[in-house]
């Protein structure tokens, strides 16, 4: 393992040796081979896989931005590591300090772009209504939707379904009753 | 790097920067670009000099070890600071060149004190008399603000490293070679006056350096740009 450890890294070196003459191909490989390594020492300090993420990227960000710094006269290992390391202990210092003025973002606080996604203020509550709705009949539910939710008048309604304004009222109606017998019901 | 601030996951980051990569020239060592910065330095201290005018009594002072020792402390502490600065830009040297400067500093303000204990012994309570030198205090904050400027430039690459340990050895160093330069052209009553003054300009320095080391380091990296 030692061996093949120390392998690697003299291949990196070679590879950051090439990268720094202008070899994208080799600064490529090395990116794609590093970040495995450098997820595992983000993962010393941090369990959120998104703060894992963020401190990955800010790393060979950091690489990037100091790649001249590195001497290919010199392993790869320790040039790498202390990068990292100073990297992911400032992201851990970042969200400390940030850590207590932030809540947390729970599904009730999600919003789209969509208007479908934003009718219903309560998105707990939209989430149940979608339940209910889904387990209408095709028709009673296609109904609601374009006139109840979509706000169309029943003549759009019917253009637009191909159903008559007739079976659409029925529709609804019974969609409705149905919709009210099971919220009663959950209450 | 504009394109980069959209990016979303790992992998394409990875592939934007490899897209966006081309020969990056090798810094040269920390050795040449440490005598490169002392060259820039050592055209401002000479100026600085030339401009001053040595002190009329250091014909007088120069052979006395009380006064080597308090020029030499200070120049080498400077010397050994910004060299552990050019170091610690290398993400692959160790920490520990940021405690070197240490034992210097320390054998400067040691020897400032013993200056103190001296004019005590020589001069009486007088010896221990304290006034303002805001002169002193302004120059070494001047001088070191201009050598610090280069120094600033040429260690940008430890902004997202080692920001603190590279400024406050940087810091160190200008101040003490300024406090160095100064002690040729002007003169203090007693050594109480040099270990305030000098002191707390140094300490003024490496303050002012390390609450503003992230502009510092922004700004010469745009500018490297």
């Amino acid at each position: 393992m030692g061996e093949h450890s120390t392998e690697l890294k003299s291949d990196w070196s070679g590879l950051m040796a090439a990268a720094q003459d202008g070899d994208r191909h080799a600064y490529h490989r090395l990116l794609v081979e590093v970040t495995p390594y450098l997820r595992q020492i983000a993962r010393r300090r941090l369990r959120n896989p998104t703060d894992i993420e963020d401190a990955v990227q800010d790393v060979l960000l950091t690489i990037h931005s100091v790649r001249q710094t590195y001497d290919p006269t010199r392993p790869f290992g320790p040039w790498l590591a202390t990068i990292a390391d100073r990297r992911v202990l400032d992201l851990c210092r970042k969200l400390q300090r940030r850590g207590p003025r932030e809540d947390a973002l729970g599904p009730e606080h999600e919003t789209f772009n969509a208007v479908p996604a934003n009718v219903y203020p309560d998105a707990l509550l939209n989430r149940d209504i979608a339940r209910a709705l889904g387990d209408l009949p095709e028709g009673q539910r296609r109904a609601v939707e374009l006139v109840n939710i979509q706000g169309m008048d029943l003549n759009e309604a019917a253009a637009a379904s191909g159903q008559s304004v007739g079976s659409l009222k029925v529709a609804i109606h019974r969609a409705l009753k149905a919709l009210r017998a099971r919220f009663e019901d959950e209450k | 790097m504009s394109d980069i601030g959209s990016i979303r996951s790992t992998e394409d980051l990875i592939q934007s920067l490899s897209a966006a990569t081309g020969p990056a020239g090798r810094l040269l060592s920390p050795w040449w670009r440490y005598l490169i910065w002392l060259a820039l330095a050592g055209s401002i201290a000479g100026s600085s000099i030339y401009f001053h005018g040595l002190r009329s009594d250091i014909d007088q002072l120069w052979p006395t070890l009380r006064y080597q020792l308090e020029f030499w402390t200070s120049a080498v502490t400077g010397l050994v600071g910004a060299y552990s600065a050019f170091m610690l830009v290398q993400p692959d040297r160790d920490d520990r060149w940021a405690v070197l400067p240490l034992p210097f500093l320390g054998s400067w303000l040691l020897t400032l004190g013993g200056g103190c204990y001296m004019d005590f012994v020589h001069m009486g309570p007088e010896g221990l008399s304290f006034g303002t030198s805001w002169h002193c205090f302004g120059y070494i904050l001047e001088t070191s603000f201009l050598m610090a400027l280069p120094m600033v430039f040429m260690l940008r690459h430890a902004g997202r490293i080692r920001p603190g340990a590279v400024i406050l050895c940087a810091g160190l160093s200008v101040a003490t070679l300024s406090s160095a330069v100064l002690t040729l052209f002007h003169d203090l009553d007693t050594a109480l006056m040099v270990l305030i003054w000098h002191g707390s300009a140094t300490v003024a320095v490496c303050v002012f350096g390390f609450c503003l080391r992230g502009p510092a380091f922004f700004i010469s990296e745009r500018i490297a740009r």
